[in-house]
C-alpha cells in the first residue's frame, strides 16, 4: 500500500511539474500578442484623450474669447494667475470642496445604514433593490430640473408636504443660507443608491464562519458593522469613496439645473464656474485653464486615495 | 448572504422599513410620473394636487410638436455604437492587465483609470474646436468617438477587476487541454467574466444616453441626444415641466426592465472591481 502511496504521489508531482512546464513554455511565445490587444485602447486614449489634454493646456495659455477671435493672444500662464486672484474663483472651489466633503461623508454613512436595511431575503428584495437604483440611472439634468420642480418655493411639493406634517417651509433653494443643503439632499437622493448597493454587494461577501463567530458571540448590529463590517470592507469602502469623491467634484448637470449656481455664489461650483467661462462668456482660454486646474487638484486627491489604498488594488500581481 | 447578521429586527418591521425607505425614496419618481400626466393648470396650483384628471397630453406633445423620436433615434445609435467600441476594447486591454504579467501592466491600469479624474469641460473645449475646424460638429460619429474615448477607462477598470477575480485553476485547465491562449480567452474567460462586461456595458450605455455637456457643445440640432431634447423643454420664460417629465419617463422604463433582469450581476459587479 505504501509503495502504491508513493507511486501516486510521484505521479501527482510529474503532472504539477509537467502542467508548469507546459504553462511556462507557452507563455513568453505569446508576449507580443498581447501587447497587440492592449495596444489599440492605449492608441485610442493617447490619441482622444491625451491629446485633447494637451491642446486645452496649449488653449489654457492664450487669451481666447470666442466671441472675439481676433484679439486671441499668447498670455503664457496668465490665464492661471487671474484665475488664482479671482475671489470667485477662489470662492467657487470652496463650494466645490465644502460640497464634495459634505456629500460623500453623508452619503456613505446613510448608504452603509441603508445598505443593512436592505440587506434581507424577503421575496421581491430584487424588485427593491432596482427600485431603489433608480435615481442612479437618471440623467443628471433631469435629476437637477425633477428636483428644482419639487422645491420650488411655495408651489413646491417638498415644501407642502413638509407644512403636512408640521414642520416648517424651508424654501430650501430660494435662499444662500440653505441652498447648499437642498443640493446635497438632491445629490444624495440620487446617489447614495449606488453607494448602498456597492457596500451591500461587500455586506454579503463576508464569509459565513465569521458572521457565525460574530452571532455567537452576541454582537449586536452596532457592534458588528463597526468591527467586523468596517475593517473587512476597507477596500470596497475606499475605492467607492474614491469614485464618488472624484465625480462629485465635477458635479455639474444635475446643480446647474437645480440652481444655475445661485442663489448668489452659494452653490457656484468650479464646474459651473468653469463652463459658463467658457460658454456664455466665451473666454474659453481662461474656462480651460480652470478645468485643467480641476483636473490637476482631482488628480492629487486620486492619487492620496490611491496610494493610502495600496497598489496592489490595480495590480493582476496580486 | 447575510443571513447570520442583520438589522436586530424580526422579520415584518424589517421587511416594512425595507419597503417603506425604499417607498419615500422613489416619491421623486412618483412625482415626476405624476406631473407628466397634468395640464400647465394642473401643474400651477398653490397647493400640489395628488388626485385629479389626468391627461396624456404632454406625451403626445413630445412627438408631435418637438419630435423626441429623432432624440431617442440619435440616443440609441451614439449609445449602442460607443457601448460597443468601449467594451471591444475593455475587454482587450482588461484581459490583458487583469490576467497577464505586464513589466508595467499596474502603471498602465492606474494610468487608464487616473483619465477618469479629467472633467469633461477640460476635453470639450478643445473638442469643440478641433471639430469646428474639421466640420465634425453635429456627426454622430464624433460624439461616439469621443464617447469612447471617455466611457474606456471605467470599464477597463471593471472588466479589470473581473478578470482578476477568475482563479488561474481555468487558465491551466484549458491550456492543458490544448487551446491556445486566444482559444482560452473566447471560449473559456469571456463567457465566464460576462456578468462584469455586461456590468460595465450597461453602464456605459447609460452614461453616453445621460451625458450632457459634451452633447451639447459637439451637436446642434440632426445628432441631438436625449438629454439635449428634455433640457430644450426649457423656455425663455417659463418651463415645460409635464414634457420634462414625460420625455424622462419614457426612456426610464426600457432602462428599468434591464436592470430588474441584471441588478443581481450590477451589484456584484460594482463590487469586484474593490473586492479581492
Amino acid at each position: 500500500m505504501a509503495q502504491a502511496d508513493v507511486r501516486n504521489d510521484l505521479e501527482t508531482m510529474v503532472e504539477t511539474h509537467r502542467k508548469r512546464e507546459v504553462v511556462r513554455r507557452r507563455g513568453p511565445q505569446l508576449s507580443w500578442q498581447i501587447y497587440l490587444l492592449l495596444l489599440p485602447t492605449i492608441l485610442y486614449l493617447l490619441i482622444w484623450t491625451i491629446w485633447p489634454l494637451v491642446y486645452a493646456v496649449g488653449v489654457s495659455l492664450f487669451r481666447y474669447n470666442l466671441m472675439r477671435p481676433d484679439l486671441i493672444k499668447f498670455v503664457w500662464l496668465a490665464n492661471y494667475a487671474r484665475a488664482f486672484n479671482s475671489s470667485v474663483f477662489k470662492g467657487s472651489l470652496e463650494v466645490s470642496a465644502t460640497f464634495t466633503v459634505a456629500a460623500v461623508s453623508s452619503q456613505f454613512l446613510l448608504a452603509f445604514f441603508l445598505a443593512l436595511v436592505l440587506d434581507r431575503t424577503m421575496r421581491g428584495i430584487g424588485l427593491l433593490r432596482t427600485l431603489f437604483i433608480i435615481p442612479v440611472f437618471l440623467s443628471p439634468t433631469v435629476v437637477g430640473l425633477l428636483w428644482r420642480n419639487m422645491y420650488f418655493a411655495d408651489r413646491g411639493v417638498v415644501d407642502y408636504l413638509f407644512t403636512r406634517v408640521g414642520l416648517p417651509a424651508v424654501h430650501w433653494v430660494g435662499q444662500a443660507s440653505t441652498s447648499m443643503a437642498g443640493v446635497l439632499i438632491m445629490d444624495a437622493w440620487e446617489w447614495t443608491p449606488f453607494v448602498a448597493l456597492v457596500l451591500l454587494a461587500g455586506i454579503q461577501s463576508v464569509p459565513p464562519d465569521i458572521r457565525e463567530a460574530a452571532e455567537l458571540d452576541g454582537l449586536n448590529t452596532f457592534q458588528y458593522a463597526w468591527r467586523i463590517l468596517l475593517p473587512t470592507l476597507r477596500p470596497v469602502i475606499l475605492v467607492v469613496l474614491l469614485i464618488r469623491t472624484i465625480d462629485t467634484f465635477k458635479t455639474f448637470d444635475s446643480i446647474w439645473n437645480l440652481t444655475r449656481g445661485g442663489p448668489g455664489n452659494s452653490t457656484y461650483m468650479l464646474s459651473i464656474f468653469a463652463t459658463q467661462t467658457g460658454l456664455t462668456g466665451g473666454e474659453i482660454g481662461l474656462a480651460t485653464a480652470m478645468a485643467v486646474l480641476m483636473a490637476v487638484v482631482s488628480n492629487i486627491v486620486g492619487l492620496v486615495l490611491v496610494l493610502y489604498l495600496g497598489r496592489r488594488e490595480f495590480s493582476s500581481n496580486s | 448572504m447575510g443571513q447570520a447578521i442583520r438589522l436586530k429586527l424580526k422579520r415584518w418591521p424589517g421587511n416594512l422599513l425595507a419597503i417603506g425607505l425604499v417607498a419615500l425614496w422613489l416619491f421623486p419618481i412618483f412625482w415626476a410620473v405624476l406631473t407628466s400626466l397634468k395640464t400647465r393648470a394642473q401643474q400651477d396650483r398653490l397647493v400640489p394636487l395628488f388626485l385629479f384628471h389626468p391627461t396624456l397630453d404632454n406625451y403626445n406633445e413630445i412627438f408631435t410638436v418637438s419630435r423626441y423620436e429623432v432624440a431617442i433615434r440619435n440616443s440609441l445609435i451614439i449609445s449602442i455604437a460607443s457601448t460597443f467600441f468601449v467594451m471591444v476594447l475593455a475587454v482587450c486591454s482588461g484581459y490583458v492587465l487583469g490576467r497577464v504579467r505586464l513589466k508595467h501592466g499596474r502603471d498602465i491600469a492606474m494610468w487608464i483609470l487616473s483619465l477618469r479624474m479629467i472633467p469633461p469641460v477640460a476635453v470639450g473645449v478643445p473638442f469643440y474646436l478641433l471639430f469646428v475646424r474639421l466640420g465634425w460638429i453635429d456627426k454622430h460619429l464624433a460624439l461616439i468617438a469621443v464617447y469612447t474615448a471617455v466611457g474606456v477607462p471605467f470599464a477597463v477598470w471593471l472588466v479589470q477587476g473581473f478578470f482578476i477575480e477568475i482563479p488561474r485553476e481555468l487558465d491551466e485547465a484549458a491550456t492543458l487541454d490544448g487551446l491556445t491562449e486566444t482559444e482560452t480567452l473566447w471560449r473559456v474567460l469571456i463567457p465566464v467574466a460576462l456578468p462584469g462586461i455586461s456590468v460595465a456595458a450597461i453602464f456605459t450605455f447609460i452614461f453616453t444616453w445621460n451625458e450632457y455637456l459634451l452633447a451639447y457643445l459637439l451637436t446642434t440640432s440632426r445628432a441631438k441626444t436625449v438629454p439635449l431634447a428634455v433640457s430644450e423643454n426649457i423656455l425663455e420664460y417659463h418651463v415645460e415641466w409635464g414634457r420634462i417629465m414625460a420625455s424622462s419617463m419614457i426612456v426610464i422604463l426600457p432602462m428599468l426592465v434591464i436592470v430588474f433582469l441584471l441588478q443581481r450581476y450590477i451589484v456584484r459587479g460594482l463590487t469586484l472591481g474593490a473586492v479581492k
